[in-house]
């Protein structure tokens, strides 16, 4: 019982009211939880049993935070906007895939590439010779990406449209929902998805049509791919490229530069304030050792 | 001249192993085992799904390399094959270098951003910005065109709102916008705290930072920007600081060195090497008088020499300098005042150069290309508003050291323009060896160790000899030998330098001659390692005694 205050229940009555946790409130709770029964007065019994419920409220509040989105969609929260609906829907997929594919040069399942800080970085210019250019793997990169963004997040997409027209139905609406097919881009400052839907609600008088829907996620993706693809230009024309300059440039953006001893360079662009970071590897220019004859 | 037939040699059988490898690489895979496109490589490495020929890829319509462009968003990669560009998209030509008009650059201004693209690009941006296009194809560099790009004129836009008059800093056009729902009045270059516009929004001793400027800005009551903070001015209402916006020229003067200016003036430049952020006392040395933001010293300190602690001149470092590392082994290389490494101590085996940044307070480490490929090269800018009295500025460059044992003269040989070489006098005459000391692969049979290292091989032939003394004349005249000849003693006639058991101290000088000749080729001769790990232990290791000529040889020599 070391620790636990004599008068902890009402301490914690106290605290619940005054609704400011601490790490003292906290170990108290779970000592008492683990309390034996009949060691608690009777009176204080009453107390633990409102302390119960009360971790039990916290619990749910975490929960339904949590998975708010999920939520919304399962126990039928009412859509209101079918684009509020698709974003909430699709978000998590979206800014995990970015985060997914981000550190290991835009592929979801890079096939060339070297392995750096346990992830495997994809090679985006490469050649396997000394003292020659590289040869560009994917000169598409922006694009690359939104391919593997959709590939991704596909199977969400259709269960979110069927969820808000299941959704919506519940509400009472008549819907009518033409699928066609959507494309993610990258923007500035954001990844947007556009899909090239139309929904049309009816109920009773009230008739709204929506053409052409669109979820905006804010990502940073875009910005880092354009200074990617600015230094792979230098990698391509020079075989190397000077990471001040873009240092110079973007104030928040550091760029780190490790030369392999192979030869291959591992580009780490990263915001210093947010720490969102987007990696990939090089190779060209590589000089072997001495002669390189061996 | 021996060692130019040795140098003759050694380039003769890197062509031909140049040959020989050729040989075994000189199939272009489409697409290799390993994934990657379009590499030239022995046929094993080619993935057979895809085209394969014996030939250079540069050679091959399917591995072509040339541009590939993006009809859409107007972005180019050079050095793309065609089959890669055109299956994700692209537009494929073969103009390898991207100097076609679809890829050539400009001014893009957008708002009062600016980015240095091709047209298409930038109509791509402002789409995406949902504003004009204004795209200068007479800006031909990026700083010009950052330069260029300027924020719209700002000013206080006041509507009526009951009996108030509201306010909100913006542009005359965003101004011009909202009239039409409220009525607003724009005022050119005021600030809404400015009495005579009567407004709801006062003073205040909030600040901030704002996106794209490097400042800390106060606020109004309001919560819009009023001007860049200036603790003697918070309480200020008979001036026009509260009045006007004021261009941060003609703001307070922010001096980093100064005591207790950070405290007082926002005034943050990146480029001299501070910029806003909020307050943190682990961070910053000073807390502001008003408010949570401060102008952040973003130089660095970082203890270069290794020896613990920072000096706290010599060892703090500017926002963007950069300078070389002083790793182990690596020689200090300043621009304009290169002098010959001592071979014993610098660039020996292990040793790399590297490079070190700092930005935003953070030193960052650039590895030069490994085997010494690559030098650190350092040149130092007088500078004397900063303790230290210099900026450095530093860059690997590349160690030009391949034709150096070709070179016979001195004068192409210590050619900067050309390589990287030094003239050194080994064993009384000069050689041509690298400045700089390369890395050699000593794995794998035909190991550059092996090759390189054997050209500083020398070989010293000791001269013996026995002289036959006569005796005074016989009655015939003649002279006898003083000595049978096996009595006499042998004296050196040649080469004494080269005896360890005679040469004293020329022969020492003559092994270290050699060794240090040894190794300048690279990672050859005797020397410790950059952990200062000795490599070959013994002189014996290096050299080989071959043993005197025996008796019988002599003997037959001798008649």
């Amino acid at each position: 019982m070391t620790g636990l205050r004599e008068d902890a229940p009402l301490v914690l009555i106290q605290a619940l009211m005054k609704n400011k946790p601490n790490r003292k409130f906290i170990n108290d709770i779970f000592i008492i939880m683990t309390m034996k029964k009949g060691v608690i007065e009777s009176g204080k019994g009453q107390v633990t049993i409102f302390i119960i419920i009360a971790i039990a409220i916290v619990a749910l509040g975490a929960i339904v935070y949590m998975f708010y989105p999920q939520l919304k969609a399962s126990f039928g929260f009412q859509v209101q906007n079918p684009e509020a609906f698709l974003q909430s829907c699709l978000e998590e997929d979206v800014l995990d895939s970015v985060d997914v594919l981000s550190p290991q040069g835009g592929s979801l399942n890079p096939t060339l590439y070297m392995m750096y800080d346990n992830s495997k970085v994809e090679y985006l210019c490469y050649t396997n010779e000394y003292n020659k250019l590289c040869t560009m793997q994917q000169p598409m990169l922006k694009e690359h990406i939104e391919a593997e963004i959709k590939g991704k997040i596909s199977s969400k997409v259709a269960s979110c449209l069927s969820d808000m027209k299941t959704n919506l139905e519940k509400q009472g609406y008549s819907v009518i929902l033409r699928e066609g097919d959507y494309n993610v881009e990258l923007l500035p400052k954001r990844v947007v998805i556009n899909f090239d839907n139309s929904l049309s609600l009816k109920r009773g008088d009230d008739v709204s049509t929506y053409e052409g829907m669109n979820a905006a996620f804010s990502n940073n993706i875009y910005e880092f791919v354009s200074i990617a693809i600015s230094i792979l230009d230098f990698e391509a024309t020079y075989g190397d490229s000077e990471t001040t300059a873009y240092m110079n440039y973007y104030r928040d953006l550091k760029v780190e530069k490790t030369k392999m001893t192979d030869g291959s360079k591992v580009y780490v662009l990263s915001d210093r304030n947010t720490g969102y970071k987007f990696q990939f590897a090089t190779r060209s220019m590589a000089w072997p050792a001495g002669y390189g004859l061996e | 001249m021996i060692t130019n037939k040795i140098f003759l040699a050694l380039a003769l059988a890197v062509v031909l192993l140049g040959l020989v490898s050729a040989a075994e690489t000189s199939y272009c895979c489409e697409k290799t085992n390993s994934g990657a496109w379009c590499q030239n490589a022995p046929q094993d490495q080619c993935n057979s799904s895809f085209a394969i020929s014996p030939t250079s890829c540069e050679s091959t319509g399917y591995c072509r390399e040339g541009c590939c462009f993006n009809r859409n968003t107007g972005t180019c990669a050079k050095n793309s094959p065609e089959k890669i560009c055109t299956n994700d998209g692209g537009i494929w030509t073969s103009e390898k270098t991207c100097s076609i008009s679809q890829c050539s650059l400009g001014c893009c201004l957008i708002g009062d951003q600016a980015a240095f693209v091709s047209r298409t690009r930038c109509g791509h941006l402002a789409s995406a910005y949902g504003l004009n296009v204004n795209y200068r194809s007479d800006i031909s560099s990026e700083v010009a065109c950052i330069a260029t790009a300027t924020a719209d004129v700002e000013g206080a836009c006041v509507w009526k709102e009951g009996f108030d008059n509201k306010c909100e800093r913006t542009t005359k056009a965003k101004c011009s916008e909202l009239s039409s729902s409220r009525n607003s009045t724009f005022y050119d270059g005021l600030l809404c705290t400015n009495s005579a516009l009567n407004t709801t929004c006062d003073p205040s001793e909030k600040t901030t930072c704002v996106e794209g400027k490097d400042g800390v800005y106060f606020l109004d009551t309001c919560g819009n920007l009023a001007n860049i903070y200036d603790s003697s001015k918070a309480k200020d209402e008979t001036s026009d600081y509260w009045k006007e916006i004021i261009d941060p020229l003609f703001s307070c003067t922010l001096d980093l060195g100064s005591l207790g200016s950070q405290s007082n003036c926002g005034n943050c430049n990146y480029y001299d090497g501070s910029t806003c952020k909020k307050f943190e006392r682990t961070s910053d040395i000073y807390a502001p008088i008003y408010g949570d933001y401060i102008c952040r010293d973003l130089s660095c300190d970082y203890d270069t020499d290794g020896i613990g602690g920072i000096d706290a001149i010599n060892e703090h470092y500017q926002h963007g300098e950069t300078w070389c590392a002083q790793s182990k082994g690596s020689s200090e290389i300043i621009f304009g005042e290169e002098s010959t490494p001592d071979s014993s101590e610098e660039n020996v085996p292990g040793t790399r150069y590297f490079r070190l940044v700092c930005y935003n307070g953070e030193v960052t480490v650039e590895p030069c290309a490994d085997f010494r490929q690559e030098v650190c090269m350092e040149q130092k800018v007088s500078t004397p508003t900063i303790p230290k009295g210099t900026f450095s500025n530093a860059n690997c460059i590349v160690n030009k050291w391949q034709d150096c044992l070709a070179q016979t003269d001195e004068k192409d040989c210590i050619n900067t323009d050309m390589r990287d070489c030094s003239w050194i006098s080994v064993d009384g005459h000069g050689k041509c060896v690298p400045r700089y000391a390369p890395g050699l692969s000593f794995w794998g049979e035909n190991a550059d160790a092996m090759t390189q290292c054997s050209t500083g091989n020398a070989k010293c032939k000791v001269e013996y000899t026995k002289s036959i003394e006569r005796e005074g004349g016989n009655t015939l005249g003649l002279k006898t030998l003083k000595k049978t000849f096996e009595d006499m003693e042998w004296r050196i006639t040649d080469n004494e330098r080269c005896d360890p058991t005679e040469g004293g101290g020329a022969y020492t000088n003559w092994r270290e001659d050699l060794n240090n000749y040894c190794v300048s080729l690279g990672d050859c001769g005797f020397s410790n390692n950059y952990m200062e790990q000795k490599g070959y232990s013994n002189w014996e290791d290096i050299i080989t005694y071959t043993s005197k000529m025996d008796e019988e040889e002599m003997a037959e020599k001798s008649e």
